[in-house]
């Protein structure tokens, strides 16, 4: 049996999520260990999916690509403003904001360095993604030292205490070029002379990469194709796949797409405001560009 | 110089248009030949960075890939120039925008069209799938003047040229994908099913081409995506000269803010496409 379906961004991201929860590593970490996930929209759905619920937590995203430019959620910025623990080289250990399921339980608050001392192979840590390149590898963009620093501190620490990183990506992040290529690109940030929003580079990031094809996999067992991209009228961002397998395993993805479609972000971005943003790189601050009034 | 910038993919049409309008064999075409454009997000700002002004036509988009699906504008369903007042056959179709030496033509058939087409010539199409590799390909449902196109073009070898953002990026070859989607072998769609047409020759210009094209400097897609509203978008690293990436950045912020008209949508229940072999007008998203 054969099948189309076309899956806008956040409809992936919660396809992706409910693929997320089928995982092995994923269902061994939620019964005997605990699941970290860094706060973003990727990961709002599959804490909903895991919970049955929205979390409710201040931050629900850090940094984010909007029409505007590459900016910060308001409340990550406040936290980074005005926390002694958060300046210097032990910001990413001092990052409260990550959620952590643990025992069918939402915690939050715990610091990063406090949840390495306690994990270990059984658990695993999520993180949603910028960018991912045609043959798989996946970057993160680093914006600031403290926040952004977190993913790199995550992964020193996955090698000396052995948890599974994954990385819930859907296909709207892919690049033309090698994530490598990218990451050089992307490596003088601190040098920009004209940014749209936070100066950003890019980290290579490894651990395992699950995009809405693997996800139709995980979940039925059928095959899925991209054959085209993009859409119009709210359709930005779109995939469009050919889902192919047996009878029963195509139908069951009809089934899982079907349910992710109509899919929001439940929570609001609070952006800040371009005439009172204190972001001294930022080339669109004090908000006088034209495209910034509609 | 370095700078990095952020286009949703509105924006990066308008910016891919102004590197189109700007290229020799197009300028040449519009002002002493024809450069035929099929109507389209992608093509829409390409009309009106050659003419001046908006396209006046009630064509602007034909299939659309939508929230709910695969589409159709309903300016392809109603209307004196609507496929379904006439009798079907693609050459008769009306609705192509073309410039033929400098003056705007809009009520030729795209038999007519092509039959006057010459080597010199243009045509402008956008693109529902590019491939790392710079490969384009395009959704086709069951009808569409695709066939009399290519036909022509192989007899005449007019320059093909593909606006195709970065948002189209798929991650296999087209080619590939084009062999996995044969729209008559499908048991489940959302809405009207299309196949894959890999294009064999013609160029495409992306948001990477767009930049050298216009200013010189080189553009690096280093992420994709985004939240409210910025889905789809790519964001660049550009990489010149001080004057190159000044000027970059100049025609980048002259696209931001960028707006198409509004998609007007049949509701299924009303939809009148007879081809259309899975409406989706009672599923909980539409």
């Amino acid at each position: 049996m054969r099948a189309q379906v076309s899956l806008l961004p956040n409809e992936s991201k919660k396809l992706i999520a409910k693929a997320l929860v089928n995982m092995d590593e994923v269902k061994a970490a939620l019964k005997e260990g605990i699941v970290v996930m860094h706060p973003s929209s990727s990961t709002l759905f599959l804490a909903e999916e895991i919970l049955g619920k929205t979390p409710g937590t201040d931050v629900w995203m850090c940094g984010a690509i909007t029409p505007r430019a590459a900016c910060g959620d308001n409340a990550v910025k406040v936290w980074m403003t005005t926390h002694p623990e958060a300046r210097g080289k032990g910001g990413p250990e001092a990052f409260p904001f990550s959620w952590v399921i643990e025992k069918g339980n939402l915690i939050q608050g715990e610091t990063l360095s406090s949840l390495f001392t306690r994990m270990g192979p059984k658990d695993v840590y999520i993180k949603g993604v910028n960018a991912i390149d045609p043959q798989g590898k996946v970057g993160v963009l680093i914006g600031n030292d403290v926040e952004g620093g977190t993913i790199g501190r995550v992964i020193s620490a996955q090698r000396e205490k052995g948890f599974t990183i994954i990385y819930p990506v859907g296909l709207e992040k892919l690049i033309p070029v090698s994530i490598e290529e990218a990451v050089e690109a992307a490596k003088y940030r601190l040098t920009l002379s004209y940014s749209m929003g936070s100066r950003c580079s890019l980290l290579q990031c490894e651990g395992k990469v699950v995009t809405e094809l693997k996800a139709i996999e995980i979940l039925s067992g059928a095959a899925a194709i991209p054959i085209s991209a993009g859409g119009v009228d709210g359709a930005e961002g779109a995939i469009t796949l050919v889902i192919s397998g047996k009878d029963n395993q195509v139908k069951k993805a009809v089934a899982y797409v079907e349910d992710a479609k109509g899919a929001k972000i439940s929570r609001q971005f609070h952006q800040t405001d371009c005439n009172k943003c204190n972001d001294q790189h930022c080339s669109l601050r004090g908000g006088t560009k034209p495209w910034l009034k509609n | 110089m370095l700078a990095q910038v952020v286009l949703i993919p509105t924006e990066s049409k308008k910016l891919i248009a102004k590197a189109i309008a700007k290229l020799d064999v197009v300028r040449q075409a519009a002002m002493d030949g024809m450069v035929v454009i099929h109507p389209s997000s992608s093509t829409y700002f390409i009309f009106e960075e050659l003419i001046g002004t908006k396209p006046k036509t009630n064509y602007w988009v034909c299939g659309v890939v939508t929230p709910r699906g695969m589409c159709v504008e309903m300016a392809m369903t109603i209307g004196d120039l609507s496929p379904r007042n006439v009798k079907y056959d693609p050459g008769e179709l009306r609705g192509l925008w073309a410039i033929k030496n400098g003056k705007v033509i809009t009520e030729s058939t795209t038999a007519e069209l092509m039959e006057q087409m010459t080597a010199k010539d243009v045509y402008i199409k956008g693109v529902n799938a590019l491939d790392s590799q710079g490969n384009v390909g395009i959704l086709v449902g069951e009808r569409g003047g695709l066939g009399v196109v290519l036909s022509a073009w192989k007899k005449k070898k007019f320059t093909l040229i593909f606006p195709a953002g970065l948002e189209k990026l798929i991650p296999i070859p087209v080619r590939q994908a084009a062999m996995e989607a044969k729209q008559a072998k499908y048991e489940y769609g959302m809405g009207l099913p299309a196949g894959l047409f890999a294009y064999p020759d013609g160029k495409s210009i992306t948001e990477i081409d767009a930049v050298k094209i216009l200013s010189g400097a080189a553009a690096i897609p280093i992420a994709s995506g985004g939240l409210g509203g910025a889905e789809g978008a790519t964001t660049l690293i550009i990489n010149g000269t001080n004057k190159q990436v000044r000027e970059a950045i100049k025609f980048i912020e002259q696209s931001k803010g960028a707006k198409l008209p509004a998609l007007r949508l049949s509701n299924c229940s009303d939809c009148p496409v007879p081809h259309c072999r899975f409406p989706v007008g009672d599923k909980h998203w539409v």
